[in-house]
């Protein structure tokens, strides 16, 4: 998506139009002052950032089906990453990177959890960061945005529906999978061929086996815990025993894979809306296990890249 | 001052009844008939102490076993047998199990010497803070509270509700596991009578990781090692209940609760000042145990000295949320209603974990089933000060009658 302005006819600025900036994550070519990509609707802060602060962020995915808690799980790990000074620590990059940070938690401190997520990927919120790791004098840059799970369904039904969402699987370091534990344990298996489905569609999206999925990390959480402590308390036995297919299947394609579970709600209840009817409300906030999942992420991730 | 104290003992005597004959009808009395002889003061004192209570099925406590990682450093001297029919024996073990409260009962105190009396009323002293009577007010007003005053024009717009609560006396700190354990130990499980009938079934399953009755996250009818006087979580709502009893205490009301910490102060007849946290009106992490201002676990019941009420209550805030006697009220901040799956029981005062500041104030309330065993959730009890016999009448210890009339204003709090 381009912005139309109007430029005064000058010789500097038509050089700066002569050179096409590439799309961080799709490496399609833009206009200087394109505010997003013309073919993934990536925002071109991205690259602008890269260029100008001469580092190749990592990207990390955080991918799950709709409603899985993505939104919340990345805001609050931003939240909670940027208010501890002594230990892993994450320093947004540009503003638009504290935007979800602010969405999320003014919604979950109303005792709400935030909007669901717009398939429109000029609408998604991205992440770009740096963390700061104690005892490490190197800090890392990642980028990670919060994709809408219906958007990911989409990709991995019918691929290139979404190109950003493939370009950006194609780049990344690695991922967190987030999987709704309650659903997989009282609603069938629906959430289980989902994340099947991601895990083959990561596996497919290149043969390269040295760097391809099977050699990239993957966390694979458990979101939602707080209503499901037989997850909190061992998520591995807990997949081997709901999800057994799924558990079958990240043996056999990851090398570098570990299941967690998370919660944000101390407990929930639920309000009929007009608009979107059942509308799940958090009764307090106790986050749990965010952190863990992205932290075993970085230790298993390299250093950034430079220019 | 004689009728107000004559008052005060006929007010804890219909209580006390209702609790103990309501409870123990059947092994209170049954005994006292059978024996004739047998004193109903005595009597009452042994129901109390346990040695009527009902014995249901069950695996046997172990006793403690100093080598384990989860066992007491040493058996607490509550839990030395007595002699049954040793009153003086059963008074002190009731004094070092903190069941002074039920000893204070009118129907027991009588029976009490001066100096056991006097022991029981310091060790109230110590345990309890006196909450003066007044109103309070209750609902979603802490966007109002940022002033510090509440208009009744606020009230009516946050659709708060003002409620008149009496005298009580608070514990000063929530329930420790080292409490907990001479509950547990003294057969607090098996008194069926100290358990709400419709959750007798379920009181089998209130067990640890070892099975035993008890707290859910101890071993062996134990606490873990060096969390004696950390808070007791892993409790439900109705073992938080029956162990009030025991003690002959109750859970708190809400109004009780937001009373206790925030202590409002009438200024006017349509003007109040109510605090948002016990210490005042804005938050301040370096007096609570929230999320980031501690070591992301419970911590012992004295730390956090700063965050104490003006009462001299400890940790209202933070720590470990905090069972009460009421019931969740379903309505989310902005007033609309919310649906629950089951009911749910009210708990206050936010947890290590709880993340907002909003979500730990004086005002707000959350919810959680009541047989909910969470890792986060303990509970501290109160009794009312019309329970309560705090000194004998004159006559009895053969003092001048000007000094009968003892009334909870002449307890230091």
């Amino acid at each position: 998506m381009t912005r139309g302005v109007i430029v005064p006819l000058e010789s500097a600025r038509l050089v700066e139009y002569a050179v096409p900036i590439a799309c961080y994550v799709c490496e399609g070519q833009n206009n200087f002052d394109a505010e997003y990509c013309r073919y993934c609707s990536a925002p071109m802060a991205l690259a602008h950032q890269a260029s100008s602060q001469k580092v190749f962020p990592q990207m990390v995915a955080t991918v799950g089906a709709s409603g899985v808690g993505k939104t919340v799980y990345l805001g609050m790990l931003m939240d909670m990453l940027s208010r501890r000074p002594k230990q892993v620590q994450l320093l947004a990059r540009g503003a638009f990177s504290i935007t979800l940070q602010q969405t999320t938690l003014a919604a979950l401190g109303r005792c709400e959890f935030p909007e669901k997520t717009p398939n429109e990927p000029d609408r998604w919120n991205w992440v770009h960061c740096q963390i700061r790791r104690p005892k490490q004098r190197q800090t890392m840059e990642l980028i990670m945005p919060d994709m809408a799970g219906e958007a990911v369904l989409q990709e991995v039904d019918h691929p290139n529906t979404f190109r950003v969402i493939r370009a950006f699987l194609q780049k990344c370091a690695g991922a967190m999978v987030l999987i709704d534990a309650v659903k997989l344990k009282e609603s069938g298996q629906s959430q289980e061929f989902f994340t099947m489905k991601l895990i083959s569609y990561l596996g497919e999206l290149s043969d390269d086996t040295k760097r391809g999925w099977s050699r990239k990390p993957v966390a694979l959480v458990f979101t939602k815990v707080d209503q499901c402590e037989q997850c909190a308390k061992d998520p591995t036995q807990f997949a081997q025993t709901h999800a057994s297919g799924l558990w079958q299947q990240c043996e056999e394609r990851f090398r570098q894979y570990r299941f967690f579970a998370t919660g944000v709600a101390g407990a929930c209840a639920y309000r009929h809306s007009h608009e979107n009817g059942r509308v799940h409300v958090p009764l307090r906030i106790e986050p749990h296990g965010v952190i863990e999942p992205f932290e075993w992420l970085l230790s298993k991730l390299g250093p950034s890249g430079r220019r | 001052m004689r009728a107000n104290r004559r008052a005060i003992i006929m007010g804890a005597i219909g209580a006390a009844s209702a609790v103990i004959l309501g409870l123990g009808w059947y092994w209170a009395w049954a005994p006292l008939a059978a024996g004739g002889g047998v004193g109903l003061g005595f009597v009452l004192l042994q129901w109390a102490s346990g040695s009527l209570g009902f014995r249901s099925g069950g695996p046997e406590v172990p006793p403690p076993d100093t080598k384990s990682e989860t066992a007491p450093p040493a058996v607490r001297s509550s839990m030395e047998p007595t002699d049954p029919s040793d009153v003086d024996a059963l008074v002190e073990r009731m004094l070092a199990q903190g069941r002074y409260a039920l000893l204070l009962r009118p129907q027991i105190a009588a029976t009490l010497n001066e100096e056991q009396l006097d022991r029981a009323v310091t060790a109230l002293q110590e345990g309890m803070a006196l909450v003066p009577d007044g109103e309070v007010v209750l609902g979603r007003i802490d966007d109002a509270l940022d002033d510090g005053q509440l208009e009744d024009e606020e009230i009516a717009a946050c659709e708060g509700r003002v409620i008149r609560v009496e005298h009580f006396f608070l514990d000063r700190y929530p329930v420790t596991n080292g409490q907990y354990y001479d509950f547990v130990a003294g057969d607090g499980y098996r008194q069926i009578a100290l358990w709400d009938e419709k959750i007798w079934p379920a009181v089998l399953d209130f067990v640890d990781q070892t099975g035993q009755p008890g707290p859910r996250f101890w071993q062996n009818g134990c606490y873990p090692n060096g969390l004696e006087d950390h808070p007791v979580v892993g409790v439900s709502w109705y073992e938080a209940v029956a162990y009030a009893r025991w003690v002959g205490k109750r859970l708190l009301t809400d109004a009780e609760w937001v009373k206790a910490g925030s202590w409002p102060v009438s200024l006017s007849p349509n003007t109040r000042v109510q605090r948002k946290y016990p210490w005042g009106d804005a938050m301040d992490r370096s007096r609570v145990n929230l999320w980031g201002s501690g070591p992301e676990g419970t911590v012992p019941i004295h730390e956090f000295a700063d965050g104490v009420s003006v009462g001299g209550v400890y940790q209202l805030i933070g720590n470990v949320w905090e069972w009460t006697r009421g019931d969740f009220e379903p309505v989310d901040p902005l007033h609309r209603e919310l649906v629950l799956e089951v009911p749910m029981k009210s708990v206050r005062g936010g947890a290590f974990d709880t993340y907002f500041d909003n979500q730990a104030t004086c005002q707000f309330q959350s919810g959680e089933t009541a047989i909910a065993r969470k890792r986060n959730v303990g509970f501290r009890c109160a009794v009312g000060a019309c329970d309560l016999m705090l000194a004998r009448p004159a006559d009895d210890f053969g003092v001048p009658t000007e000094s009968q009339g003892a009334s909870i204003e002449e307890v230091p709090v």
